[in-house]
């Protein structure tokens, strides 16, 4: 029952998570490519479970453990329908930018 | 120590960021997606430095792994290393305003996080767990309540309830007793026991007065004063028989957090049994001059504190104060092993299992018993907690509280493969309907018509 105390506060594990958040939303903004940005959401969602189980070890509650078991079943669940759009989209595209996917219309 | 744990967090923190940094820059995907596996596993790592070993697992094997591969394969299919730069980008202002806006959106989090003082954040207490032992065999079945929740009903002389679940807090503490001696003066009180360093003194905490009991009461109610209860220890309450004929609770707080190392095992003795000074925990593997004595001078009222054993090895006994010296001395190694020796108990194999933890209750004697000095051993044993963020930890909220939401992810996870499946596919062109006449006709047939 006696938890050792924790000899990496939890702060600097939360300021990772928010660099690497942060990484991932400019991922997200600049690259053209779009397995690029989603390979930058997988960053962000993975910050986030880093936050997630600094958290469950400060408050001692596994429940945090088990919310990035969750993100991490949604995130494989998501690349999977994502790469088959992006595969879709190559076919009739012939290319991954994003910039060729706004002349979609019509 | 620290500044090791402190150092090696900074370095692969480090890697992790430059890793996140080098994905970012890559012109080629291939590269990017390399450089993502690398930050994974440094995230992976650091999953290890939050006792998280579990996680850990999972992120190495989903993430950087099936996660990953499928990633590559897709960029390899679609030859998408490169995608080509054109030739003036759409909005200019684009990346100079989202770096800015990040950055800002760092600082500001930042300074939240400076502000929010998570370290000085005390958590909630967590429940706590408690059961009664029933070491008054003169009360026959008691029914133990703590505020409104029913720690034991019907439990019989010399057993044990199961562990309940309450809050914490403090609460009124209830005995209900059926077969009582006429004559015994119930009372109820709460000795509490202080653990703390080397003061164990018996605290009374208070005493509920009883007047006017009358004879022959087949069912006795009285209420003891509170109990306090820290959170997320598990207690123990010992119902035992007073020195002045009252009854009283003795609370054994129980360390049942798993050991990590399945060799040893957890011994803890309560003494319960007015019939008895004082008794001891010895180690009788072999004989010798000075017994190596576990528990010395154990006496009544008094919890020992938690003895980690190790049941391959060695063997123990417990007895009465001051015999174990001139009993091992007496006895030759043979004497040992035929158990020749004069024990209240002797502990053999089954009575510890491993990675669990056991409380003995010395108890005093049924009522009609013929050798009223010879104390009842009552055996608790209770299988140690998983450790924090270990597989079985989260297998087994997984599999309880979040049930449903593990139903739904597995149903997420179905219609997210039948949707790859039909984005993927290639259009089919319906098959041609075939006419059994046109059929007749290519064969030269003439056409027969009903």
């Amino acid at each position: 029952m006696i938890q050792e105390a924790p000899t990496v506060a939890t702060e600097f594990f939360v300021m990772l998570s928010a660099v690497l958040f942060m990484l991932g939303t400019l991922g997200v903004l600049l690259r053209r490519n779009a397995i690029l940005i989603f390979m930058s959401i997988e960053l962000m969602l993975n910050s986030a479970n880093l936050a997630l189980a600094a958290f469950a070890r400060q408050w001692n509650a596994v429940d945090g453990h088990l919310m990035v078991f969750f993100v991490m079943t949604v995130a494989a669940a998501e690349v999977a329908v994502g790469l088959a759009i992006i595969v879709a989209i190559y076919r009739t595209k012939k290319s991954i930018s994003i910039d060729d996917l706004h002349k979609f219309e019509g | 120590m620290e500044t090791l744990e402190l150092v090696l967090f900074l370095t692969v923190g480090g890697i992790a960021i430059l890793a996140a940094v080098m994905m970012l820059l890559s012109e080629n995907a291939v590269h990017s997606a390399l450089f993502l596996v690398l930050n994974f596993a440094c995230v992976g790592f650091l999953y290890l430095m939050l006792n998280a070993p579990f996680l850990a697992m999972v992120q190495v094997a989903v993430y950087a792994g099936a996660i990953m591969v499928l990633f590559m394969f897709v960029i390899m299919l679609l030859g998408a290393e490169r995608v080509t730069p054109e030739a003036r980008p759409r909005f200019p202002w684009l990346t100079r305003a989202a770096v800015g806006l990040t950055v800002l959106l760092l600082l500001v989090g930042g300074v939240a996080l400076l502000q929010a003082d998570i370290e000085g954040t005390e958590p909630e207490a967590p429940p706590a767990l408690l059961r009664v032992v029933n070491a008054a065999p003169s009360l026959g079945e008691v029914a133990v309540h703590l505020g409104d929740t029913a720690l034991a009903e019907g439990l019989g002389r010399y057993e044990t309830s199961e562990f309940v679940t309450v809050p914490a807090g403090s609460f009124d503490l209830h005995l209900e007793a059926e077969d009582a001696a006429a004559d015994a003066a119930l009372t109820t009180q709460v000795l509490l026991a202080h653990r703390e360093g080397e003061d164990r003194d018996l605290v009374e905490a208070s005493v509920a007065e009883l007047a006017g009991l009358p004879a022959g009461t087949v069912q006795l109610e009285r209420a003891a004063p509170h109990l306090e209860i820290a959170g997320g220890q598990a207690l123990t309450l010992v119902l035992a028989p007073m020195p002045d004929g009252s009854y009283s609770f003795i609370p054994v707080p129980e360390d049942i957090s798993s050991f990590g190392n399945d060799r040893f095992a957890r011994l803890q003795v309560a003494h319960a049994f007015t019939g008895l000074d004082a008794i001891e925990l010895a180690d009788i593997t072999v004989p010798s001059d000075e017994p190596h004595l576990h528990v010395e001078g154990l006496a009544f009222g008094e919890v020992s504190d938690e003895v980690v054993i190790s049941p391959d090895d060695y063997r123990y006994g417990i007895f009465e104060a001051g015999t174990v010296d001139a009993a091992l001395q007496a006895a030759g190694e043979d004497e040992l092993a035929n158990a020749s020796l004069e024990a209240i108990v002797r502990l053999s194999e089954d009575n510890y299992r491993r990675d669990s933890s056991t409380l003995l209750v010395i108890a005093p004697p049924p009522n009609n018993s013929a050798n009223s000095s010879l104390p009842v051993v009552v055996e608790t044993q209770v299988e140690n907690l998983p450790a924090f963020g270990s597989p079985t930890s989260v297998g087994r909220q997984l599999f309880t509280r979040y049930m449903l939401p593990f139903q739904v992810i597995a149903l997420l996870l179905l219609v997210a493969m039948i949707g790859a499946i039909v984005m993927t596919r290639d259009a089919i062109p319906p098959p041609k309907p075939r006419h059994p006449r046109r059929l007749a006709n290519v064969a030269g047939n003439p056409v027969v018509e009903e």
